[in-house]
């Protein structure tokens, strides 16, 4: 479909627009906005309750700055009642950069959320409105049954095609995200000598992998609409409107063909299928569409959701269920095994 | 004025006409040159200045007094025919106008010339001339009447160059388009640049804007009525022209001489067909093997017959498909491990949609003063997509598929009875009743992936369900002089919706008046509640195809209107006619997706996807028209406001609609000079479109395990539609050169759109902008600052275009 989206559709409109638009500078006559409080979390049931805090910032500022808030005053309720007043958790030490330093990450030492409670999270930045918002940890939904299966598609590529089974809660809306996650090692010696721990297995870890998804409920996944605005699911995000109250296949393809065992390599995919809160699924969705449809003249902006109130941002909840399809063993004993970077 | 007296006024004035010494003079008023009925012909009688006008079948009845009567009929542009006689019982007397020999250049205007705007009753309507807007300037020489009509007042037009129209802050989805009274769904070709309306068929063109007849209903905002030609019935006609998009070929005539006869054109862009030996060049030179193109045509085709001056039967029919389409083949053919490999890929997709309208229509004349019209119906839209991918293993004979289909539609069977009645001088009546099934397909789709080896094949097919609808109608319009200065159009409309478990009854009232002040200056009110039975989700700026028709839910029910407008209407000198109209309209139940949501390839379970709420909308509307004469056109004028307030959008605070715009202004003017030589111009201003515009910005969170994705920061749009951007105008010209050859007419248009080049905006955004700084440090060399700026796209600048066009 890509390929005719570029070949027809879009040389169509081209055409239509007489290879004609042109850009022009134009004076802004709106209003200028103060600043908000942004505030991010995620509660699960298996990570401590931490808080991320930013600010908003005009469009004008070109050389935005973002500097960490040490100064934010976060706090934490469980049904109703004071919790703990979260702790600000500096960078560390040589941190390079990679977009974490414009939030500032607030943490509940061991704090971990429980099911069925309602948390309120309050915060406060010096100099801007006081902002709040509310979550609850979802159900979780098991995966009931994983199976699998050979796949060759184009060009001889095989692939194992994976069915991940569970059943949709009946008589609720529920809302899900897919995430595969990886760990492979290879080998860093010469493969057509035999194998020597001289040499070590380099192990890589990424959240989610190159797996396929040929799933219609997530489609269109990597895909592009008639438009060419693509990735309107980067988050692998999906409700059960689709298949209220039942059983369901999850169908994905994933890489296990590329590895040699003998030289003890290995590739471990780790499929979690979460149960989210609806406002997360929410906050997904519009940013996978603000990001996908900001600036396209064809679609109505998307407006991110929020349910921060007086600010911005989300504070989600998201609860997991998985299974793990194993292609060589890891670890081994007497492997010397090396880690790459983004490995903690 | 109260009810009673009002109903007691009315029923004396029937009671008179049953047992007074009246006769129905009646019959129909034709087109001498090629027997065509004419719409809207004015007939008199001069003595007593009793008068009406043709109907949409160009039928006339007028009740008259015994005794000696001077009887005139007239049309804009035609000779005035006159007829004298003593009559003593009914009579029928049809009348054939013929073309002024002076044409429009000298024609002596009376005010019975024409159905005048300040004298007839109807408000907010206007009847536009097929023999002017062909005239005007267009984009790319393809005349278009959606957008002749966007130029009128109360008429905003959607994105530059498209027929999407907005009408008095009502929404797309708000216009019934009707070809020969029958809904057409999707009026767009080209997605939106052109309207599926091929101006060589088009009769007649009437846009309602409000005080809506009781027998127009079904959507809030507005109806555009356009009637296709019967064809001649004299002789073979024929009309051909090429322009830069499409060509046309029109061919009409009779089949029996004056009594049957048949009018077919058709249109297609070419496009495609240019294009083929370029993509057979690219097809050598790169070595490969693929075709794409994209193509629309439309077809109008419509034959009557006359059994008696009585009976008419007429079928006609609509089928208009626009395709974009692409398909390439690549092969492979090597050796794995020793083992030759030899693999065929294929892929094709294609994307297409299109309307079918067909309708048989019976005309009967009871007697002179009933007439009636039966007309069965069957409207189709409908829209798919297909993309395939095929892998052919050529040794081993097996091959794979990857498929993904979406199609959706909507398919309407309708039957009808119109009656026009004439009881009384002054007084007709129209009632009629009409049942529609409507089927809704609102969207299917397959994915289906088959390996080819056996294993088992993911075929899923989601939304592959009907919905079923009936829809029932009845109404009844009473025109009546009240007074012989004021005349009142009353009406009520009754429809009777049902889909699946949910049932919808509407009464619609509908009234408008009209007081003649002098001879020369009237007042008008109206009031119009209008009831809709289907929503569109639209999420675009432009038409396009994947829009989808829905019926009402029991959750998300009928979307309703109420409006009220008063106006005036002035004869001026210098044969001009102003009209002042000032609206306000309610609307209720509107719908729109909600933020985050869009189209997904479904559309099941769209009801989570769309929020409820309502607008309103207000303005003031100035025309004033000059129809007669070398020179004419039209300047209008309105000054708007439309707000939409959805709980659940922009956090339940009122937003202005997307094409809210507080001012427009249009001039249209045509100018004969001579038989040889014609030229149209067209000024437009509006206020600029609201936008939704960022103002701010914040880091954004995707929740991932280990680390963030350098996603860019998210924008904050603080509001919906809260921007608005520079305003919007051009002007256009063009000139028309007529020869008369051996065989018929040929003419050369030379237009240009947007004379002066204004750069008008498409859609607006942030951008950085950077500045070389001389380096003080480093004498020579330059640092770069940055900045952000606001910038506008323009789509059109100065576009000239010509067209060639052959009649005979």
């Amino acid at each position: 479909m890509k390929r005719a989206v570029e070949y027809i559709i879009t040389p169509v409109i081209i055409a239509i627009f007489f290879l004609a638009s042109c850009e022009e500078i134009i004076e802004f006559k709106g209003e200028k906005l103060e600043p908000k409080i942004v505030m991010y979390s995620l509660f699960d049931p298996d990570s401590l309750i931490a808080v991320s805090i930013g600010r908003s910032y005009s469009v004008f500022e070109e050389d935005h700055n973002p500097e960490q808030i040490p100064d934010a005053a976060v706090r934490l309720y469980r049904d109703g009642e004071f919790l703990s007043e979260l702790e600000y958790l500096p960078l560390p030490p040589g941190y390079i950069y990679s977009g974490m330093e414009n939030l500032s990450r607030y943490v509940a030492p061991g704090i971990r959320p429980e099911p069925g409670s309602l948390y309120r999270i309050e915060a406060g930045v010096p100099g801007l409105k006081s902002v709040w918002a509310e979550v609850q940890l979802p159900e979780p939904v098991p995966v009931t049954d994983i199976d699998t299966f050979v796949i060759t598609g184009y060009y001889q590529v095989r692939r194992i095609g994976t069915r991940v089974r569970f059943n949709d809660p009946a008589g609720e809306d529920n809302f899900y995200r897919l995430n595969v996650s990886m760990i492979e090692g290879s080998y860093t010696g010469p493969l057509n000598e035999p194998w020597s721990d001289e040499y070590t297995v380099w192990v890589n870890r990424e959240d989610f992998t190159g797996a396929v998804i040929d799933d219609p409920l997530l489609k269109p996944a990597g895909d592009e609409d008639i438009f060419g605005l693509s990735d309107q699911n980067h988050f692998h995000i999906f409700s059960d409107e689709l298949i209220p109250g039942k059983e369901y296949d999850l169908n994905l393809r994933v890489f296990a063909w590329e590895k040699d065992y003998s030289y003890y390599e290995f590739i471990h995919y780790r499929i979690e299928l979460q149960s989210i809160s609806r406002d997360l699924f929410l906050y997904l969705r519009s940013m996978s569409l603000h990001f996908s449809s900001g600036e396209s003249p064809f679609v109505e902006p998307v407006i991110v959701y929020s349910n921060v109130v007086n600010g911005l941002g989300i504070v989600g909840a998201r609860i997991c269920s998985s299974a793990t399809l194993k292609f060589g063993e890891y670890p081994v004993d007497g492997v010397p095994y090396e880690y790459s970077s983004m490995w903690y | 004025m109260s009810i009673r007296t009002l109903i007691s006024i009315l029923l004396l004035n029937i009671s008179v006409s049953i047992h007074s010494q009246m006769v129905t003079v009646s019959g129909y008023i034709n087109d001498a040159a090629s027997g065509e009925r004419m719409i809207g012909a004015t007939v008199y009688e001069k003595n007593s200045l009793a008068g009406t006008v043709s109907n949409n079948y160009g039928f006339y009845s007028l009740r008259l007094k015994r005794g000696q009567v001077d009887l005139v009929a007239s049309f804009l542009g035609y000779e005035p025919v006159q007829v004298s006689f003593t009559v003593t019982r009914d009579t029928v007397i049809h009348f054939d106008l013929e073309l002024s020999a002076k044409q429009l250049d000298e024609v002596t205007v009376t005010a019975s010339m024409r159905q005048s705007k300040v004298e007839s009753a109807q408000m907010s309507m206007i009847d536009i001339p097929v023999s002017k807007f062909i005239k005007l300037p267009v984009l790319l020489g393809e005349s278009d009447v959606l957008k002749v009509i966007q130029l009128l007042p109360g008429v905003q037009s959607g994105t530059e160059g498209t027929t999407g129209i907005y009408v008095r802050g009502g929404g797309p989805d708000q216009n019934l388009f009707l070809i020969d009274g029958v809904p057409v769904y999707n009026a767009s070709h080209l997605f939106g640049f052109m309207s599926v309306f091929n101006p060589d068929a088009v009769k007649s063109v009437q846009l309602y804007t409000g005080g809506f007849p009781a027998r127009y209903g079904e959507r809030l905002s507005s109806v555009i009525d356009i009637r296709m030609k019967e064809g001649n019935e004299k002789e073979l006609k024929g009309n051909f022209s090429i322009g830069l998009i499409s060509s046309k070929l029109s061919l009409e005539g009779p089949v029996i001489k004056d009594r049957t006869s048949f009018i077919i054109s058709a249109r297609r862009t070419y496009a495609d067909i240019l294009a083929r030996p370029l993509i057979i060049w690219q097809n050598h030179v790169e070595d490969m093997n693929s075709a794409g193109g994209y193509y629309f045509y439309d077809l109008n085709a419509k034959i009557n017959h006359k059994f008696s001056d009585r009976s008419r039967l007429f079928l006609s029919t609509y089928a208009g498909r626009d395709r974009a389409y692409f398909r390439e083949k690549d092969s492979y053919e090597y050796y794995s491990d020793e083992e030759p490999v030899n693999y065929e890929y294929i892929d094709r997709f294609s994307l297409g949609w299109g309307n079918v309208i067909t309708a048989l229509r019976w005309n009967y004349l009871f007697n002179s003063k009933l007439f009636s019209n039966t007309t069965l119906t069957y409207s189709r839209y409908n829209f798919d997509i297909t993309s395939e991918s095929i892998r052919k293993d050529l040794i081993s004979n097996t091959s794979s598929t990857d498929l993904f289909r979406y199609f959706s539609g909507i398919r309407d069977v309708a039957a009808k009875v119109d009656f026009d009645y004439y009881p009384a001088p002054g007084h007709s009546v129209k009632f009629g009743a009409a049942y529609t099934h409507h089927v809704f397909r609102p969207g299917v789709t397959r994915f289906k992936y088959d390996q080819g080896t056996g294993a088992a094949a993911i075929d899923t097919t989601f939304g592959d369900a009907k919905i079923f609808a009936n829809e029932f109608i009845a109404y009844g319009e009473d025109n009546f002089d009240l007074t012989p200065r004021l005349k009142i159009n009353a009406g009520l409309r009754l429809a009777l919706f049902n889909v699946e478990d949910t049932s919808y009854l509407s009464l619609q009232p509908r009234i408008s008046m009209r007081f003649m002040v002098t001879d020369n200056f009237s007042l008008k009110a109206s009031f119009s509640r209008m009831a809709q039975f289907v929503h569109l989700l639209t999420t675009s700026a432009i038409s396009l195809p994947t829009d989808l028709w829905l019926p009402v839910t029991q959750r998300f029910g009928p979307p309703l209107s109420n409006q009220v407008a008063i106006g005036s209407g002035f004869r001026l000198p210098w044969n001009l006619e102003m009209t002042v109209e000032a609206f306000y309209k309610t609307m209720e139940n509107l719908i729109e997706y909600k933020e985050g949501a869009s189209f997904s390839g479904t559309g099941s379970g769209w009801e989570s996807k769309v929020e409820q709420g309502r607008g309103w909308s207000y303005g003031a509307e100035f025309l004033i028209e000059k129809t007669v004469g070398k020179t004419t056109g039209w300047v209008g004028y309105t000054i708007s406001r439309s707000d939409r307030q959805f709980a659940n959008l922009n956090f339940g605070r009122v937003f202005p609609a997307k094409y809210d715009r507080r001012h427009d202004v249009s001039i249209a003017i045509t100018h004969k000079f001579s038989d040889r030589i014609d030229l149209g111009a067209v000024w437009v201003y509006g206020t600029g479109n609201a936008a939704t515009l960022g103002i701010m910005k914040y880091p954004a969170d995707n929740f991932m395990y280990n680390y963030v994705y350098s996603y860019n920061d998210i924008t904050e749009y603080v509001s919906r539609n809260n921007y608005r951007t520079p305003s919007y105008h051009r002007f256009d010209i063009g000139v028309n050169l007529h020869k008369q050859k051996k065989n018929g007419i040929r003419t050369w248009n030379f237009s240009v759109y947007n004379l002066y080049n204004r750069r008008n905006p498409f859609f607006i955004f942030w951008d950085s902008q950077y500045e070389m700084i001389p380096d003080p440090a480093n004498p020579g060399s330059y640092t770069f600052e940055s900045s952000t700026v606001l910038k506008k796209v323009s789509l059109f600048p100065v576009i000239p275009s010509v067209s060639y066009s052959f009649k005979f």
